[in-house]
Parts: C-alpha cells; structure tokens; sequence
C-alpha cells in the first residue's frame, strides 16, 4: 500500500473520529444511523467518490466506528438520568451519576474499552485468523439453533422481581408474573415486527439497506427519550475525580466478560452485546458495579470494532454489523497490507478516541450543567425522528411509530428490555434454520 | 450454580446424543434446545411457581423509620422454640427493605446453635449489585438507627442443626425464607425450603422425559408415521435429552452447600450437598460453564465434517472420528490441551492472587474478613438476584 495511500486513510479515519464525536452528543443516536447517512449521501453523490481508493471511506468509517464505541455512551451517561418511578433497577451507570461520579463511571468504561482496543490490536493480527478461521467453519452450521439457545435462555431466565411482601399468594404471584408476562407480549411483538420487517417490509426499495433503522430507533431510542421528557429528577452536579478506584480483578474480571460478549456477538447473526452481555456476565459471574461497566465498555468495542476486523481478516471476511454490510457494499478486502493497515488504523483511532474521552466527558458534563437534559433529549428525538424520515420516508415513520409503542412496553412495566431484541433473533433464526419463508407465510407475511 | 451453568449442562448433555447432532445438522432440527430448556426449568418452576406457594407462619418485617435488630432477633427464636415445642413446621420469612430503585437496607440474621441463640444485625445500604453504598440519590433521608437498636441477641431453648451457613443477610430482591422442622430431639433449619424440593428430583425429570417423548410420538403418529413413531430415534432420544438434563441439573446442584430432594415423593427430605462450591463462586461457576462449553465444542468438533477438525496427536492417524481408537486419541488431545491446561491455569492463577493481591489492593480488609465473605455471597445471591443466580 503506498504512503500517502495509508497518511490520507489516516487523515479521514481521524475525520470520522471527529464526526463520531459531534454525532455521539445525541443520546440514542446509534453509529450505524450515522453511517447510514454517509452511504447514503455516498451513493447520491457517487460520481464524486468513483475516482478515489475505497480505502479511504472505509478507512472514514472505520473512525466513525471506533470513535463511536468509545464515545457514545457518554451522552446517555449525563443527559439521560434515571427516573426510579419508571425503574425497578438502577444500572449502575444511572446510579453513579447520581452519586455525582459520572465522570469516573465513563473512565471506567473507557478502560474497558482500551483493553479491547488493546486485545485487538495485539492478538488479532498474530493469532487471530487461524482461530477465527476455526470457529467459523465449525460453528457455521451450528449457527441457528446457537441462536435459539440464546432466545430460550432470555426467555426462561426472567425471574420475578417482586419483594414477596405482598399479603396474598394471588397477588405475589401477580406481582411476580406480570412483568414476566409483559416481557413475553413484548417479545412476542418485536418478533412479529422482525419477521414483517424481514418479509414483507414497506421501507421504499432504495432505502431497504436501512430498512432495521426506524424499528431499532423506535424500539430503544425514542422510548428512552420520552422517558427522559418525563422525568422528574434533578441531574445532580458532578465532580471530576483526579483518580479512579480501580482494581485488577475489576479490569481483569469486568474485561473478560466484555471481550468474550463481543466475540460471541461478533460471530453469532443477530445477537447484539446486550443479549452477549448478560450471557458471558452470567458465565463470568461477574460482580459489582465497576466490572459492569468495564464490561460494558470491552464488549461495546470488541462487537462494533473487532466484529468489524473479521471482515478484513484475510481468509475469514465476516461480514457482521451493520458497518462491515455497508463496507462491503463498495469494499471488497484483498491483501494482508490492508488488513494490517485498517488494524493500525484502529489502534490509533482507539488510543486517540480514548485520550478524547478524558476531555469529552468534561465537555459533556458542562453542556449537561448549563443545558436542561430534557431540552437535550427533546432535540435528540427531533433529530432521530427526522433520520428516519429523510432515509426511510413516511413508510419509516410509520415503522418507527409502532415500534416505539412496543418499546415503551418494557419501560412500564419493568420487564427485560433484551425481549424487544427478539425483532432481530426470531427472524435471523428461524432464517438460518430454513423455517423463516413458512413461518412468514403462514404469518400471511408471504 | 447459576441459571447459565444449568443451561449449559443440558445443552452439553444434548449434544452428547449422536441422534440429535445428526438432527442438527442435517434436518436443521432445535432438540439441543430441549436439554438447555430442561436443564433450567427446576430452577425455573422453583423461583416462578414455588415460591409463591409456600405459607409462613411469621413473616419479618422491620420498621425502616425505626429499625432494631430485637424484634427480629427474638421472632425467629420463638419460632425455633414453637417447632420444638410443638412438634411442627414452623416458617419464617424474613422481607427484604427497600430504600429505592437502587438501594436496600440489609440486615442479617446469625444463628448460634452452639449457645442457642439468634444474632440480628441491622447492615448497610447495598446496592442491586450487591455492594455497600453510601446512600446518594435516597428518595428521603433515613433516620439514623440508635447503636442499641444496631445488634440484638435472644435465646432460644431447642436443640438446633442447621446444616446451611449460620449468617444469612436479607438484602436485595425478595427476602430469604427459612423452616424450622423438628426432627427427634431437635430443630432442623432448611434455608429456602420451597427450594430444590420435589422441582429437583430426579422423578420430576423422568416424568417430563416421558411426558416429551410421549408428544413428540402421539405428533408423530398423527402425522402419518403411525405406531412406529413411538420407537422413532427422534422420540426415543427427546426422551434421553429432557431426562438427562433434567438429572444433570440435580447432579450439579450436589456440588453446592444445599442439596436437594432426591427422592420424591417418597420423601420430602431435602440431601446435603457436598459442599465443594457455591452457588455463587466465581471459579465453581467458571469451571462449570467452561466444561460445558468444551463438551459443546467438541461433539460440533466429532459430528461436523466440513469443519474437517484434526487433532495433533491423531494427526497421523488413518481413519476418522468414527474409529474409537481416533475417537480417544483426538479426545485426550482436546481434554488435555482444551480443558486440563487452561483449567489449571486458572485454578493456579486464581489461588496466587488470592494468596498475594488482596494484601495489596485491599489493605483494610484483614484475613478474618474474607473467612466468612464466600457464604454470606451465597446467601444473597442465592436467590434470583440481578444477574439470575441460583
């Protein structure tokens, strides 16, 4: 690869970086909504970008993506505070902002995340082909029902969250069983909702590549907003902490649920680190906030980031996430060269991405002191919600308006928010086992 | 063990069934599903159904604007005496105190079979996750608890065995629930009885085995098969997949401090464990899952011929994973190198920094504290806590 070649492929991935930056101020704006903007503004003004090497957006988009894994949480962090009454659990990254250390709950993800960058710039290019190569081959058939695994364990393990105080048995057991019965509806409704999408989607044709953009905006981000609009809390003042309280077991424990959620992710269709997480932290027994969020901050990195690596690996080209789809719509990976130059090209972007953080956690604290959160969410719904229009048109908004009803289901009634994911599960894997197209006809969706 | 451990269990032990791969990969078919549902239904019928089933005779209940550890202290000590006075079951539920969406005031109750007493303890604000809080973000502000009120002891007369840790905290969730069963000229203390009850034995899994098989076949016949759906390898091994599962999670929990009634319903007498592990050691669980997911990997490795699997001690063996003796070679290879090598690592690893590490990065916490710390985790997480455990 020539020198200038890789200087300018550098030079854009720091640009996306820049612009991961500015887009990760909008709490729920999600990378690939982003991405989806630039391809299609790529594909508008195609004749522009046809002379120039598909490094060079590829090497764009890698920075959007690296910049994005690091940075996107923060704005969740600081302009979306909890409202108890809408919660039976407090995650640990809401409750540290109200025990006024956001700023040290978003190092702690950073730390995370520098692990990954680290794990994958160090063991990908050495070890990682062959081993990757391996499970490829071996699980590729295995793939389907790995899946139904994964919706089998999310459906039985919901326990009843109810204190048991109740006076009655009736009314335990109904303490008890209506969040469950609520997390089944909305599982069951996002599934219907996937296999629509997947079989019978009404997105116009030249916007089908982000035809998952108006469910996933309206199923995890517009619920969150509105229930930003609706709270009542104060967001407390926050203090920026000289020093982290931090222990190897935290980093070493913390990572490696992350690392193993995002490689399990990475290889498995349709399971994103949320599902991941909750797996490998089960498996890992992780404890106590701080391993949380360190794992959250790994696996967040290893699913976007390392995912995006396997697709460039030469002899694997995985092609998983929604960044690795649209690379590949204009970029087909070849040589060693490239693959070693897009894994520099992250270490660097992630190494800087991380120095960033430092910075744009005070930044985000300040915008959260002087702008109220809500007017912050507010605008953040506005700009989502015109996203979705301008990619997806009316038929998007239309989309988007039934899965935010579905959504916000969750959110009332305490139950598992991973259900809402079954929009991706139940339809990629009912579609790798071969039953997808009878299902859906037997839907009427066919 | 926790739920992922059980799933796992049978989902290792579906895979386990030469039928079912061969279903897998050549029908697409999801009876591996079957082991992993079965593995983590006795928990699931446990902690969804029974729970809500069992009755109390005492329910403890603390006052948070004026909490003191001596009513709670001398409840549970008239129960134990009310069961051996009067020669019946007497149970008691101990109700968790929630501050708000992230806090719990904990308190915890000890038992001193030894000088028949009880200890109650008023404790800290924790958090979902289990960990000691300073209390930010209370919705209102908690009256502080006199020191008197802090610790109470009362005695109680019966001969006691508690055969569970003799320190149960009540944090998070739902609280903890004992009974005070009298058995000859003693007090037997089961903590969580509603637990690994008759949901655990190894009759309830026969049972389901037979139940699934009988499905599946009476399905089969009605589709045409006939009566030769009721000796069909599918049906035959469905049966062999719940059972086993089923088993494999009883199996499992021995290994545990609480064991579990083996032998429904001719008995409600719920075993010991062997007290190896607990159900929420770190290592117990990692060294489970990890065994699990070997097993997995290597019947994917056996059965799935394209992904052309060899392994370096068979590498110049003629024949393929059907020969026993390539079978066993390539098995050694995989468990030595796979499992016993990274097993022991970590084993290894883990004692190290436990024997080096906590005396650096945690200087105020002394030797004695960590005796108690893995029971009193158990304890607390023994129920469905935030991540599931059990």
């Amino acid at each position: 690869m020539e020198l200038s070649l890789l200087f300018m492929s550098i030079v854009l991935a720091l640009v996306g970086v820049g612009i991961s930056a500015i887009a990760s101020l909008i709490p729920g704006l999600h990378i690939y909504n982003v991405i989806a903007i630039t391809m299609t503004i790529v594909f508008a003004v195609y004749h522009f970008f046809s002379g120039l090497d598909p490094m060079l957006l590829t090497s764009f988009l890698i920075g959007l993506v690296v910049g994005f894994s690091l940075l996107f949480t923060i704005s969740s962090q600081f302009f979306q505070p909890c409202d108890d009454s809408y919660r039976y659990i407090m995650l640990p990254h809401e409750k540290f902002l109200y025990e006024r250390r956001g700023h040290e709950a978003v190092i702690l993800g950073s730390v995370g995340s520098l692990v990954a960058i680290l794990v994958i710039g160090l063991f990908f290019p050495t070890f990682g082909q062959p081993v990757a190569v391996f499970f490829r081959d071996l699980l590729r058939p295995h793939l389907y029902w790995i899946a139904g695994a994964v919706i089998v364990f999310l459906l039985m393990t919901e326990w009843p969250k109810d204190p048991g105080t109740a006076p009655t048995a009736l009314k335990r057991i109904l303490d008890g069983w209506i969040p469950i019965c609520m997390g089944y509806v909305s599982f069951a409704l996002a599934s219907l909702l996937g296999m629509f999408i997947f079989y019978r989607t009404i997105i116009p044709t030249d916007a089908t590549f982000q035809s998952l953009m108006p469910v996933f905006v309206g199923l995890f981000a517009i619920p969150s907003q509105l229930l930003t609009l609706l709270a009542t809390v104060k967001n407390p003042p926050q203090h920026v902490a000289k020093s982290v309280e931090l222990y190897t077991e935290d980093v070493v424990r913390g990572s490696a649920s992350g690392l193993l959620a995002g490689i399990f992710a990475g290889f498995t269709p349709a399971i994103t680190p949320g599902p991941a997480l909750l797996l490998t932290g089960h498996a890992t027994v992780t404890g106590g906030d701080r391993q949380f969020i360190i794992g959250g901050g790994a696996g967040r990195v290893m699913y976007y980031v390392g995912t995006l690596l396997f697709f460039f690996m030469p002899g694997v080209f995985l092609r998983r996430g929604g960044a690795a789809i649209n690379i590949s719509l204009f970029f087909v990976p070849e040589t060693y060269a490239q693959f070693l130059s897009i894994a520099g090209i992250i270490v660097l972007t992630g190494a800087i991405s991380f120095l960033l953080v430092f910075w744009y956690s005070r930044m985000a604290i300040w915008i959260a002191r002087k702008i109220n959160y809500k007017w912050i969410s507010f605008f953040g719904m506005i700009i989502m919600i015109g996203l979705v229009a301008a990619i997806t048109s009316w038929q998007g908004l239309i989309i988007l308006a039934v899965s935010t009803v579905i959504g916000m289901v969750p959110n009332l009634w305490h139950s598992r928010r991973i259900n809402l994911l079954a929009c991706l599960l139940v339809p990629m894997c009912l579609n790798m086992s071969g039953f997808g197209p009878d299902v859906a006809r037997w839907l009427g969706f066919l | 063990m926790k739920g992922i451990g059980h799933f796992l269990t049978g989902m290792a032990v579906a895979t386990c069934f030469p039928e079912a791969m061969r279903a897998t990969l050549e029908e697409n078919s999801f009876i591996l599903l079957a082991g992993g549902a079965f593995g983590l239904l006795p928990d699931t019928l446990d902690f969804r159904i029974c729970r809500y089933l069992w009755k109390h005779e005492y329910t403890v209940t603390p006052d948070l604007d004026n909490l003191d550890a001596r009513p709670i202290a001398e409840l549970v000590a008239k129960a134990v005496d009310e069961a051996a006075d009067q020669q019946k079951t007497v149970r008691v539920k101990l109700h968790t105190l929630k501050v708000s969406a992230n806090y719990h005031r904990t308190y915890s109750i000890r038992i001193d079979q030894e000088n028949r007493k009880v200890i109650a303890q008023i404790g800290p604000l924790k958090t979902m996750g289990q960990t000691m809080g300073g209390g930010g973000h209370l919705p209102r502000s908690l009256p502080d608890v006199p020191k008197e009120q802090l610790y109470a002891e009362a005695p109680f007369k019966a001969k006691m065995n508690n055969p569970y840790h003799a320190k149960t905290e009540v944090a998070i969730f739902s609280g903890p629930d004992f009974s005070f069963v009298p058995v000859d000229d003693y007090v037997r203390m089961d903590f969580i009885p509603w637990h690994r009850t008759w949901a655990h034995s190894p009759f309830v899994g026969l049972l389901c085995g037979v139940l699934g098989y009988l499905i599946y076949a009476l399905f089969g016949a009605m589709s045409g098969a006939g009566a030769a759906a009721f000796t069909a390898p599918m049906a035959l091994t469905l049966f062999g997949i719940i059972t086993l599962s089923f088993w494999g999670h009883t199996f499992v929990d021995q290994f545990g401090v609480l064991g579990s009634v083996l032998f429904w319903p001719f008995s409600d007498n719920r075993s010991s464990g062997f007290k190896w592990t607990h159900a929420a050691s770190v290592l117990g669980n990692i060294t489970l899952n990890y065994c699990c997911i070997a097993i997995i990997l290597w019947n994917c490795i056996v059965y799935t011929a394209e992904a052309n699997v060899v392994m370096p001690w068979a590498a110049g063996m003629a024949g393929s994973y059907s020969d026993l003796s390539y079978y066993l070679v390539s098995l050694a290879n995989y468990a030595a190198y796979f499992v016993a090598i990274p097993l022991f690592v970590l084993h290894a690893g883990s004692r190290l920094y436990r024997r080096y590490i906590p005396a650096i990065e945690h200087p105020e916490l002394g030797e004695a504290d960590y005796k108690d710390g893995p029971a009193h985790d158990e304890e607390a997480l023994d129920g469905p806590g935030e991540m599931g455990s059990i």
